[in-house]
């Protein structure tokens, strides 16, 4: 067991540490070179939009060659099948734009007990961004869709590093497909998708973790069954029931791993001493599967919980601003944590259930400071 | 590429705020085989192991950041032999033997290194090249001489095969790096020496090389 001691330790620490972080540059936190995967530092939490140039990055293989023309395939359970641009689909079809949260499956891994293989994220493979294309639905309704595709199977231009290892292949059901807010995207946050995150053209799927927002998309396939392989038959599965941590789970004991929960994590105060006076706790919250009803904050362990205010547009997989503010008159050692409640009852766990990849972590977040002279 | 897959600096950070009964402290141990997998070994092989089986893939955080007991770590080398990691039967248990003893359940926290945005984007652009532009068909035929052997006749590698793809690939627009990559080996990749236009020509060869068809 951790003592209380080591916690407050390792958060003095990392306070002192965060506190050099928050003076210097933009900066990324490296948790894979090549290739790479980058994870967002805390600090850029406190905000509605996550900066594109310190948004997290996560890929298998690593990107291909940047290629502004490449295009995409429809093709597949389709009546009439089509390649297009970025260009062309541009110029088809009606643009839109959605903010919408992009998480990680494995965001929160290093903190399942029994650790599991796997990038070992903390909490900074999450953002949000504005992400702008055409809808899928749009693209597969031009080209004829079947009645008789059930799911449609994407995959993108980074190919493994070795023709023994499992291609990324992805396939989301036909309902996800055709939801109004899954698009084909080419701008994040404005500007072109940059390489690292997908460039020209990447899936976008509110609410579903990111394993479903394929990058480098060039090939969408309509289809009846879901689509095998790897990354579908054996990763990015969760237990249907929980488990005991570090059991195994028999394959027809998980299912996919989809829409991500209810959480909230706390973006400041990033110092560990704070003067007399008013206080503030700030962070996001979201959830995958419905939209945010309230975040609370306790100050005394998580025995009562006080709401905070909430800014931002509530929606499924579209996080907001969460903002606790107080007057602390005496010195004192202050611990917060903040816990998440979406529109469905869904509330977010002090720790959430052990899973054999170490998914979804959504425990109670917390912060520790002094308040003195 | 070149700095990012040999860097080893690993610069302090650690979170301020942490889950409610967690720290960043590592995991305890949770079965009989972290006390075996704790007990030191002679790294210098199983060093040696992890540059020419595990890093034509992965970087060296992706391991340092594990914290496995050796039947776990044993679970992930046989995945990444059925995967075709360059490694021979007799070196399984030795690289399973080293990753326990180095990046087990009690290995100490890992502290990742933060870097610049700049930087992070940096990596992946492109780079004017140094020399005129080669010939692609120079290239094919000293591609075929000196590469092939282990990338496969198409650069995309082949079952069994040393090498990796290369086709398609952002570092073939960075020749800097490509070029310190083949005069310095990397894994089991033997220096060669080849003259910058000779490179050159590789490199017009490998660009002009087609992705292959979607993955079914």
């Amino acid at each position: 067991m951790i003592g209380r001691r080591a916690i407050l330790q390792a958060a003095s620490v990392a306070a002192l540490l965060r506190s050099k972080l928050a003076a210097a540059d933009e900066v990324l936190i490296r948790q894979g070179g090549s290739p790479q995967n980058l994870s967002t530092p805390l600090d850029y939490f406190d905000r509605l939009i996550t900066p594109t140039s310190v948004f997290f990055v996560r890929s298998h293989f690593g990107p291909p060659s940047l290629d502004r023309t490449r295009k995409t395939t429809f093709d597949g359970l389709l009546t009439m099948p089509l390649t297009l641009s970025v260009d062309e689909l541009r110029s088809s079809f009606p643009e839109v734009t959605v903010t919408a949260v992009l998480q990680c499956a494995g965001n929160g891994r290093s903190f399942h007990r029994p650790s599991v293989p796997g990038v070992q994220w903390a909490h900074g493979a999450m953002g949000q961004a504005t992400f702008t294309g055409v809808r899928l639905k749009d693209v597969l309704a031009k080209a004829g869709l079947s009645k008789d595709a059930l799911h449609i199977r994407m995959s993108g231009a980074d190919a493994p590093p070795k023709p023994t290892v499992p291609a990324f292949i992805r396939s989301i059901p036909i309902e996800r497909a055709l939801d109004p807010s899954t698009l084909l995207a080419y701008r994040m946050n404005g500007e072109d998708l940059t390489l690292a995150h997908g460039a020209p053209l990447r899936l976008v799927v509110p609410g579903w973790a990111g394993d479903h927002w394929v990058k480098w998309l060039t090939s969408v396939h309509a289809q009846k069954d879901e689509a095998d392989g790897f990354y579908m038959k054996t990763a990015y599965r969760m237990p249907i029931d929980p488990v005991e941590p570090g059991a195994p789970v028999p394959p027809e004991k998980m299912k996919p791993a989809s829409t991500f929960p209810v959480k909230s994590i706390i973006a400041r105060p990033s110092s560990s001493k704070r003067p007399l006076g008013p206080q503030e706790i700030v962070g996001l919250a979201f959830s995958g599967v419905a939209p945010l009803a309230s975040v609370e904050v306790s100050l005394d362990g998580g025995k009562t919980f006080t709401p905070a205010k909430l800014e931002g547009e509530p929606g499924v997989g579209r996080a907001q601003v969460f903002r606790f503010r107080f007057d602390q008159k005496t010195p004192a050692h202050i611990e917060a944590l903040a816990r998440a409640r979406d529109a469905k009852g869904n509330v977010q766990p002090e720790s959430p259930p052990w899973n054999p990849s170490g998914y979804f972590w959504n425990g109670w977040h917390s912060t520790e400071f002094e308040v003195s002279q | 590429m070149s700095r990012l897959l040999f860097s080893s600096v690993f610069s302090a950070l650690l979170l301020t705020a942490c889950p409610k009964t967690e720290s960043t402290s590592p995991p305890p141990s949770t079965d009989a085989s972290a006390a075996e997998a704790a007990t030191p070994l002679a790294t210098t092989d199983g060093k040696s192991l992890v540059a020419t089986a595990c890093l034509s893939c992965h970087s060296e955080q992706m391991l340092a950041q594990q914290r496995l007991t050796q039947a776990q770590w044993q679970k992930v080398v046989t995945k990444m032999v059925g995967w075709g990691a360059n490694l021979d039967p007799s070196e399984v248990a030795p690289l399973v033997a080293y990753l326990s003893s180095t990046s087990g359940p009690d290995a100490g926290p890992y502290i990742a290194e933060t870097i610049p945005a700049s930087e992070a984007l940096a990596e992946l652009a492109p780079l004017p090249d140094p020399v005129p532009p080669g010939d692609p068909v120079r290239g094919k035929s000293l591609f075929i001489d000196k590469c092939s052997g282990c990338h496969g006749q198409d650069a995309r590698g082949a079952p069994g095969a040393l090498g990796v793809l290369l086709v398609d690939r952002p570092f073939l627009h960075r020749f800097a790096d490509v070029a310190k990559t083949i005069r310095k080996g990397r894994g089991k990749m033997l220096p060669l020496s080849l003259s910058d236009t000779e490179i050159a020509d590789i490199l017009a060869h490998l660009r002009s090389l087609k992705p292959a068809a979607p993955a079914q």
